[in-house]
């Protein structure tokens, strides 16, 4: 069963100098137990896009201002904030870039998985107590009883982040949502933790979306990838396909661009140019400017998506060929 | 060959000090007792997580902080505790590249000021027409136009901004650059455009690197030799290229392990590591690894091993050092 669906999503801001959308239809799905990473540099609007999933969209200044999403079948766009906050931490749940910021530091770590919990469900806090214990344990935290009473400052950043995963599954959601989760950590650490995501998410049978820039990770630990760029999907699919044989310009230079251990002596390919800005995102296909391939109308027209059973791809070039081939 | 750099016993510790009184209560050793060659020409990478000392070890290497013990040595000089006017001096062959591009240029700077700067400090006597076409040329060999001489740094992005920083770097052509994670604030596809720049550059000024990152991978690209660090010490000193090579310390094997190579095919392997980083404050006796290594025995908790020469070249300090 679909768990999220998100159907031509946009996405605007208001701003001190106008308007800025800094995401265009937008299109992906994830099913319970399936890991779907969420690849791109900055800009490209993959946080944008887990803050119009939460619902906190209105909170920044922002809304989606077409398109759908809908969990579970249910349209999220028409429920009220009341109805939100019930989803939120309980069905669906963000776990943030920076562990450093997501804890109070005046506050112990397992009385923020307790608050937590007591604003999802009705529980007493003896029973919270006991579950915040228990999903520290099974993430890993030695000594969770005591671990439960310590500060913020008293944790390693290992440790920060598996507390903050554990406040974010502690009310059982369905789906769960990485924000470059592991970004700040060690590379040791990070192992640790992306390990952690897996065995979670296929324990629980819950929908993982990781949101990283990272293709190490992604090539680990997804099913299946959607790589963005200035605000759109370039492409989407199963992680093998697109590792083995991308089909966006782009996918296929940011492959070629990151070192790998083990690639040849001066292997590596820089992509010339720079990663747009929302102000001033190119006409026509926003990476244009960037693309080896681009021709006189890639400059002049946005591309179609062109969906093919479980890949996505929107170029130009990609669609010529795929109509000449069918 | 002698070497360009010479590290010698090079200790770095900082004073911790509590209560009332202010008195010394312990030390965090940041640098311990760390010896290597740097060679002319040749690209050295230092990778550690946090902790380990690589930061602190740059900033010794270019005298902005003293020593506690040891010596620096380069190209034959001894560098400790020389006068102002020789450190400016020596400060013309040896330059820095920080990781925040953002914080390294004075904002209130243009490029152009920023870039002249180095010469007035330095006191260069060129008439300016010739520092002008100095920084024009300068500009132009790190991939910027000539109007970004005009530029103020919130108008560049951040590979501008760091390609910025490197013209200020090889402005006085200096021998040796360290670089302190160069990329780590840039997007990936232009950190790909940096590190080809300074692979040019390197090629085309015989430059000397020593190039610090916690990225394993984009360090054994860029290097030619890597130095392992972990807590304040060397672990392990070994050739680049280390999917071909087996490493020597179990803190390198584990550091390969962890890197998630982007290739769904791989094969990985779960790192082999237990347990958590001893504090700082707290460094264990014995070896700084053994509470988190899983070949630890008896000796490594109580004597701390020597980096020793495994072969030409290779050096491990581990009481147990891999074999395959």
């Amino acid at each position: 069963m679909t768990l999220l669906k998100v159907e031509n999503l946009n996405v605007s801001f208001k701003t001190r100098d106008g308007v800025v959308e800094p995401l265009s239809n937008i299109s992906f799905e994830i099913d319970a137990g399936e890991i779907l990473g969420l690849v791109g540099e900055t800009g490209s609007g993959k946080s944008v896009t887990a803050q119009a999933i939460m619902g906190l969209l209105p909170f920044l200044d922002g809304k989606v201002s077409a398109g759908r999403i809908f969990f579970n079948d249910q349209d999220l766009l028409a429920i009220s904030e009341k109805e939100y906050q019930q989803l939120r931490g309980n069905q669906i749940s963000l776990i943030s870039q920076n562990p450093m910021t997501s804890l109070d530091p005046v506050y112990k770590v397992g009385d923020q998985i307790v608050e937590g919990l007591k604003l999802h469900m009705t529980i007493t806090k003896a029973d919270a107590r006991t579950r915040a214990v228990d999903v520290m344990t099974s993430l890993g935290i030695p000594n969770a009883d005591k671990v439960f009473n310590q500060y913020p400052h008293q944790l390693s950043g290992g440790l920060k982040q598996r507390i903050v995963i554990a406040m974010g599954l502690c009310a059982d959601p369905k789906l769960l949502i990485a924000d470059e989760p592991t970004t700040a950590l060690d590379v040791t650490v990070q192992a640790q933790i992306i390990e952690l995501f897996k065995q979670t998410t296929r324990e629980r049978n819950i929908g993982l979306i990781m949101i990283t820039h990272d293709l190490g990770i992604i090539s680990h630990l997804c099913d299946r990838v959607v790589v963005m760029y200035a605000g759109n999907v370039v492409e989407a699919g199963r992680v093998e396909s697109i590792f083995a044989e991308p089909k966006h310009p782009y996918t296929e230079a940011l492959l070629k661009c990151i070192p790998k251990l083990g690639m040849a002596d001066r292997s590596l390919h820089a992509i010339p140019g720079n990663v747009p800005s929302v102000r001033t995102y190119p006409h026509g296909c926003r990476y244009h400017p960037r693309c080896p391939k681009a021709k006189a109308y890639c400059m002049e027209n946005t591309p179609e998506i062109i969906q093919v059973k479980n890949t996505q791809v929107k170029c130009h070039q990609f669609t010529a060929q795929w109509r000449t081939a069918s | 060959m002698t070497p360009l750099v010479e590290i010698r016993h090079l200790s770095k510790f900082f004073p911790v000090t509590g209560g009332l009184m202010h008195r010394k209560t312990g030390e965090v050793k940041a640098v311990n007792e760390v010896s290597f060659d740097i060679f002319r020409g040749e690209s050295l990478g230092v990778v550690g997580e946090s902790g380990c000392g690589k930061s602190t070890l740059a900033r010794l290497i270019l005298s902005l902080i003293p020593p506690t013990s040891g010596t620096i040595t380069f190209d034959g000089q001894n560098i400790n505790g020389i006068g102002k006017k020789q450190l400016r001096l020596l400060r013309r062959k040896m330059q820095m590249v920080f990781q925040d591009p953002h914080s390294s240029l004075d904002p209130r700077n243009s490029i152009y000021r920023s870039l002249e700067e180095v010469f007035k400090i330095q006191k260069v006597p060129l008439p300016q027409e010739k520092i002008n076409d100095r920084i024009s040329e300068l500009l132009g060999m790190v991939g910027l136009k000539p109007e970004h001489c005009r530029s103020y740094p919130h108008q560049l992005s951040g590979g501008q901004k760091q390609r910025a920083v490197i013209a200020r770097a090889l402005a006085l052509t200096p021998e040796f650059i360290i670089l302190d994670e160069p990329t780590a604030a840039l997007d990936v596809s232009v950190q790909a455009q940096i590190v080809l720049l300074l692979q040019e550059l390197g090629d085309q000024f015989n430059m000397t690197y020593l190039f610090i990152s916690h990225d394993l991978a984009l360090v054994d690209y860029f290097c030619q030799r890597i130095i392992v660090m972990y807590l304040g010490k060397i672990v392990e000193i070994t050739p680049a290229n280390l999917s071909q090579k087996q490493p020597r310390h179990p803190y390198t094997k584990v550091l390969m392990e962890s890197v998630f190579i982007a290739d769904p095919l791989a094969k990985t392997q779960a790192p082999q590591i237990k347990g958590e980083v001893p504090s700082l404050f707290n460094i264990p006796e014995g070896c700084s690894f053994e509470n988190r290594c899983v070949y630890s025995k008896d000796i490594c908790r109580k004597k701390s091993p020597e980096l020793v020469e495994a072969q030409p070249g290779e050096f491990v300090a581990c009481h147990f050092p891999l074999t395959y």
